[in-house]
């Protein structure tokens, strides 16, 4: 039973993540608040016994233990935690280096993602034994960890059992809890014995979606999730600020244990092994064990589980030729202090992997961050190298470091650093790392209110961390090559924590969404995320491993770099497409509140997507990307409607959702439907029309987790995907008393409603409207339609189910509004379709560049018409004295009041040499019409 | 025209195929068998064109005629007459519709007869009306008359069948006939929509009989 109830604790604990990342709101700073934690990142170091590969570790591709060791030092100031005994070192003794790797920032972006833990090996090390013993563990730390989930992870354990269990055990043992209240896992750790403190710490992990999404990328890997619980745990964990050192450990008896067989003994013990006779504890946990003896140990195998993520960053900013960064942690940089001329422990590992990210030429960091480290370039190379050993792990600590970085308990020296960052990525305007310094700052800043006013510097911060503020989405550069896919991969999953909104549709539904992560992370795109609940998904119907070849290529499919750079064009400052998607996306919250009608406010976003679509696909920005060549234009434009929820949908969703709820508010629909829906729940299922059998709770459970992810999604066709997928399991559940009988619709309905009314119906209320006027009008019809329309109707049915009357009619108003949008998606279509021009227009006034607004305009519509508009949005008193004019390279022309401005726009777009031009709205006497054309039609 | 059996073969790699895509609807009582006979056709037809759904209540199958591929979305509705109020959702913007009763219980006849009813006042007012007179293997319980249903149709102007979704007998039968019914200038591919308003069909039965080998 151990092994298989694990797993199984580890899906629920899985499946629950969608409600933590909803649920985000509960930080960390919180919890470090009051227990004056500070974490700045943990450190996981793994101990693999030489044996340990069994999890394939090679495969993973470690990160070569130098990075973490760069990694560490930057990262994090204080602790690491344990070693083989569990010890762990930190912050208590204080390296002479210490101090530089804050100030570094560059590393840090990737710092605060990596929770570093250092996993005592227990076999290869006695507990109370400084020094790790490099004998070769039969069974790695890692797999003790997870093949003893069962007994650590404990997720109904109460809070008073927990500590009872804690309070006998040693320092450093740990269980992982759910709180059912807040849905979140939380750590309890024992501390070490200390006057006045409590013996036992709970801690909130922080679920971060990212987190999966790295595994996706990497591999859903039972241990992996074994493993990413630990982090977080770890994460959250680490060192309470009265201890200076505090480590997760197993138990001492698993630490010890070297057989298979004894382990799956002890884990089939489950919780009881806490009580059992097995479990025996030794006395003599000590304190810190000096970072040399971490060191120490490395050289016999450690293993390290880094954010490949991080290191590719690391490494790509980082000079070949730069100095390592100093060591920051103390158990990094134990060697240095210990035995600084000695070799590193690591720099003669074993190569046994390939490092992902290695492809030999080191990046030049960042400045900050590695410079100011000053370790020498070439052991981090080595280390790169060495790192191969490395598991990649780091996937999973992101999600937590992100946690981490939580405001208000950061060390104090973590908030200099920050500074410094900002400071630095507002010098370095040029980021040359793909923007990734916002990364980093995002990463540490997460909560951090500067970061979330986005200065010129920060920018790229302030996206980062957004995840639950309003994503404008922050211009990004350019830049340079993509870095290899893993790494991207993991950068993703930070991101992703961000918002609980996964990126794209592709995202959620399918491997796509991390592709393109991935692909970006090169770029170290800021707004990367990944949806958890795919991963999710993906780990729980499968915990077996992926294979990372597979994710590779995928990851490099053209369509999703296609995909990428759309996104990347839509948020480009310099664009002009980037400039018109950001127009419209102020515009839009801007109007949005303004609107009576949810549908006439979904319309109008509706056709700006399509409106931006038409612009895009047409226009030469799209056309200079290589990547668009290949594509006929459907196939472009069904990329660039995805690419667009993503640069355009997903800032806004947010304040779509709020307005929806505002009207729903005030029509009393939202009243209704929940009334009702209580009405429904005690209806029979007789009643209802149900002759089949109904979901059970835990189909039901997963049903609203469905339900749930979709209402997180910003992108109306991942929503799609998940209502179908839903109703997939609907379907299954229906067929459990009779399998193979097809259910129709006279089947399928009733259930429905059944579990509807067990779902958060307000939500899919809002959803509802969301996914019917904003997906695609390409889509006109197929399955997606249908399941929208059937749970419409349902919603529908069930707020007006007491007042119908078994047999009439719905109100002739929903069969219009379903008329009406049959209708509007038609027209939607042939708007597209016709994709002939643009259809709006930026207008400066009085000057040009100045407040340039976004007019919509029609192919026919006249200069007149244009003006009529203007004087309206710049709220001109007197518009018979004003004109429009356009401006070319400094030559301003009036324009014709018959004349179209779409061609003018078009003619001067798409001439050649291109010349700058824009429209200007200005008084006509102010600035006599210095044409050299002759036209002055001011008069006409 | 299409050798024996090719019009009702899904054949999308003719290049001169047209596709043209519709939207169907399924009424009727509750349990008169819509979707059976739907799943019949369905699985009559080559998987290669079968378009995989999660669920029976909404399917999609393409048949070819001619030079014509006709795709069907079929929209299957509850029958229950508490969910009545909800048809309207799915019958508006059909381009054509089966209304289905059981030849063995008269009361599904009448229903049939107020979803024409319904349909014609507002459904689409192009939209294709077929009849299908289900459950034709239980001829010895037969409680509505071929006739009487058949005579209705004709006042009516609708496509009338009686079909056996055990038996299989006339449900591709019933789908062509509506193919062939359907306009082909609405299609997918806007730049193939020829009018053929009439494709050319000559040998139906031959057509037919291809998809039903299975029974």
């Amino acid at each position: 039973m151990g092994f298989g109830i694990g797993q199984r604790r580890r899906r629920r604990s899985l499946g629950s993540e969608a409600a933590w990342a909803t649920a985000r709101q509960i930080t960390w700073s919180h919890w470090a608040a009051k227990s004056r934690i500070k974490i700045g990142g943990s450190e996981l170091t793994l101990p693999t016994g030489a044996g340990s590969s069994d999890y394939g570790t090679d495969r993973y591709v470690a990160p070569a233990s130098p990075t973490s060791d760069n990694m560490l030092r930057t990262t994090v100031p204080r602790q690491q935690t344990g070693s083989s005994s569990g010890v762990t070192v930190n912050s208590s003794s204080p390296l002479p280096h210490a101090p530089l790797p804050r100030s570094s920032p560059p590393v840090f972006r990737s710092l605060p993602q990596y929770v570093l833990v250092s996993i005592p090996s227990l076999v290869s090390a006695p507990s109370c034994h400084p020094f790790p013993q490099p004998s070769p563990p039969t069974i790695s730390t890692l797999e003790k960890l997870i093949k003893t989930c069962p007994v650590w992870l404990q997720l109904g354990m109460s809070q008073e059992r927990a500590s009872l269990i804690l309070h006998s055990e040693s320092p450093g043992v740990f269980l992982v809890r759910k709180n059912m209240a807040l849905k979140k896992m939380i750590l309890s750790v024992r501390l070490s014995d200390q006057e006045g403190a409590p013996k036992v710490q709970e801690m909130l992990i922080k679920e971060e979606k990212s987190f999966h999404a790295v595994q996706l990328g990497r591999a859903c890997t039972s241990w992996r999730i074994g493993l990413n619980v630990l982090w977080c745990d770890t994460y959250g964990g680490l060192r309470p600020e009265t201890s200076s050192h505090s480590q997760l450990r197993l138990p001492q008896v698993v630490v010890q244990v070297t057989k298979y067989e004894d382990m799956a003994i002890i884990s089939s013990l489950g919780s009881n092994f806490w009580g059992s006779s097995l479990n025996v504890r030794s006395e003599g946990h000590h304190g810190a064990v000096p970072a040399c003896e971490i060191e120490a140990c490395d050289g016999s195998a450690r293993l390290w589980y880094v954010n490949p993520m991080l290191m590719e960053e690391y490494f790509k900013g980082m000079p070949g030729t730069a100095t390592p960064p100093k060591p920051r942690t103390q158990s990094l940089s134990s060697p240095s202090q210990s035995q600084p001329s000695a070799p590193h422990p690591f720099a003669n590992p074993p190569s046994r992997g390939r490092w992902a990210c290695d492809d030999g030429t080191p990046p030049q960091m960042d400045k900050g961050g590695l410079k100011g480290e000053g370790s020498d370039g070439r052991r981090v190379t080595d280390r790169q190298r060495d790192s191969q050993r490395v598991g990649l792990g780091a996937a999973s600590t992101p999600k937590t470091a992100l946690s981490v970085s939580e405001s208000t308990d950061l060390p104090l020296s973590r908030r200099p650093f920050e500074e410094r960052l900002e400071e630095k990525a507002a010098m370095s305007a040029p980021c040359p790392e793909n923007g990734t310094p916002a990364f980093t700052a995002a990463t540490l800043g997460e909560n951090d209110p500067r970061a979330e006013k986005p200065t010129s510097g920060d920018v790229r911060l302030s996206q980062v961390i957004t995840k639950t503020a309003p994503p404008v989405p922050p211009p990004r550069r350019k830049k340079a090559a993509p870095a290899p896919p893993s790494l991207e991969g993991s950068d993703t999953s930070l991101h992703s924590s961000e918002c609980g909104t996964p990126a794209l549709c592709l995202d959620s539904c399918s491997n796509s969404s991390t592709e393109e992560e991935a692909e970006r992370s090169g770029l170290a795109t800021p707004t990367m995320r990944r949806s958890p609940t795919v991963i999710l998904d993906r780990a729980k119907q499968r915990l077996s491993m992926v294979s990372l070849p597979q994710v590779f290529t995928r990851f490099m499919k053209a369509e999703s770099k296609l995909h990428r750079r759309i996104v990347e064009l839509a948020r480009d400052r310099e664009s002009y497409f980037g400039n018109l998607v950001r127009d419209y996306q102020t515009y839009t919250l801007e109007t949005i509140p303004k609107h009576g009608s949810s549908t006439e406010m979904l319309q109008e976003i509706r056709q700006m997507l399509t409106q931006l679509k038409s612009y895009l696909i047409q226009s030469i920005e799209l056309r200079t990307l290589q990547e668009a060549a290949l594509y006929p234009e459907e196939k472009l434009e069904a990329i660039a409607e995805v690419a667009l929820y993503k640069g355009m949908l997903k800032p806004i969703r947010e304040a779509v959702y709020s307005v929806l709820r505002d009207i729903h508010t005030r029509d009393d629909s939202l009243r209704m439907l929940k009334e009702n829906q209580q009405v429904v729940l005690n209806t029979t299922t007789t009643d209802l029309g149900i002759t089949t059998s109904v979901p059970e709770a835990p189909v039901m459970e997963k049903i609203q987790q469905k339900m749930d992810a979709l209402h997180q999604k910003y992108s109306p066709e991942e929503k799609i995907s998940l209502l179908l997928k839903t109703c997939k399991i609907i379907y299954e559940s229906m067929s459990v008393g009779c399998p193979g009988r097809p259910h129709g619709a006279d089947d399928f309905l009733p259930v429905l409603m059944y579990v509807l009314v067990r779902c958060n119906i307000a939500a899919l209320l809002l959803d509802v409207e969301y996914m019917m006027e904003l997906m695609d009008p390409a889509l006109q019809l197929g399955e997606g339609s249908y399941y929208l329309t059937t749970t419409y109707g349902a919603l529908e049915h069930i707020k007006n189910y007491d007042r119908q009357p078994p047999t009439r009619q719905l109100s002739l108003e929903i069969q219009d509004s379903i008329h009406r949008w049959e209708r509007r998606r038609t027209h939607n279509k042939a708007l597209l379709s016709r994709s002939s021009v643009q259809d709006f227009i930026n207008v400066s006034f009085p000057d040009a560049g100045a407040d340039p607004k976004t007019l919509c305009v029609c192919p026919n519509t006249t200069v007149r018409d244009l003006c009529v508009q203007c004087a309206g949005k710049f709220e001109v008193a007197d518009p018979e004295s004003y004109g429009l004019w356009v401006q070319v390279e400094g030559e301003g022309r009036q324009l014709g009041l018959d004349e179209l401005p779409l061609s003018v726009k078009s003619d001067l777009h798409y001439a050649r040499p291109h010349r700058e031009f824009c429209f200007v709205y200005r008084p006509e006497r102010a600035e006599p019409h210095d044409t050299q054309d002759s036209a002055h039609p001011e008069t006409a | 025209m299409a050798s024996r059996g090719g019009s009702t073969r899904p054949n999308g790699s003719l290049p001169q195929t047209k596709i043209c895509q519709f939207k169907l609807v399924l009424l009727g009582d509750m349990a008169v068998g819509k979707s059976s006979l739907v799943l019949r056709f369905v699985k009559g037809q080559f998987d290669e064109f079968q378009e995989t759904t999660i669920g029976a209540a909404f399917l999609a199958q393409s048949v070819c005629l001619d030079d014509t591929t006709v795709k069907f979305e079929i929209w299957d509705t509850a029958g229950q007459e508490r969910y009545h109020s909800l048809a309207p959702m799915y019958y508006r913007g059909a381009q054509a519709a089966i209304v289905v009763f059981d030849i063995t219980k008269p009361e599904t006849f009448e229903r049939a007869k107020a979803w024409v009813k319904e349909l014609q006042r507002q459904a689409s007012p192009n939209i294709v009306i077929a009849l299908a007179g289900n459950k034709a293997d239980l001829a010895e319980k037969r409680m509505v008359e071929y006739e009487e249903a058949q005579t209705y149709a004709e006042d009516t102007g609708l496509l009338f069948m009686e079909t056996s979704a055990k038996t299989a007998m006339n449900v591709n039968e019933l789908f062509l006939a509506i193919a062939k019914k359907m306009p082909k200038t609405d299609t997918q591919n806007p730049t193939h929509a020829a009018r053929h308003r009439g494709v050319n069909l000559q040998d139906p039965d031959a057509q037919s009989t291809r998809g039903c080998c299975g029974n």
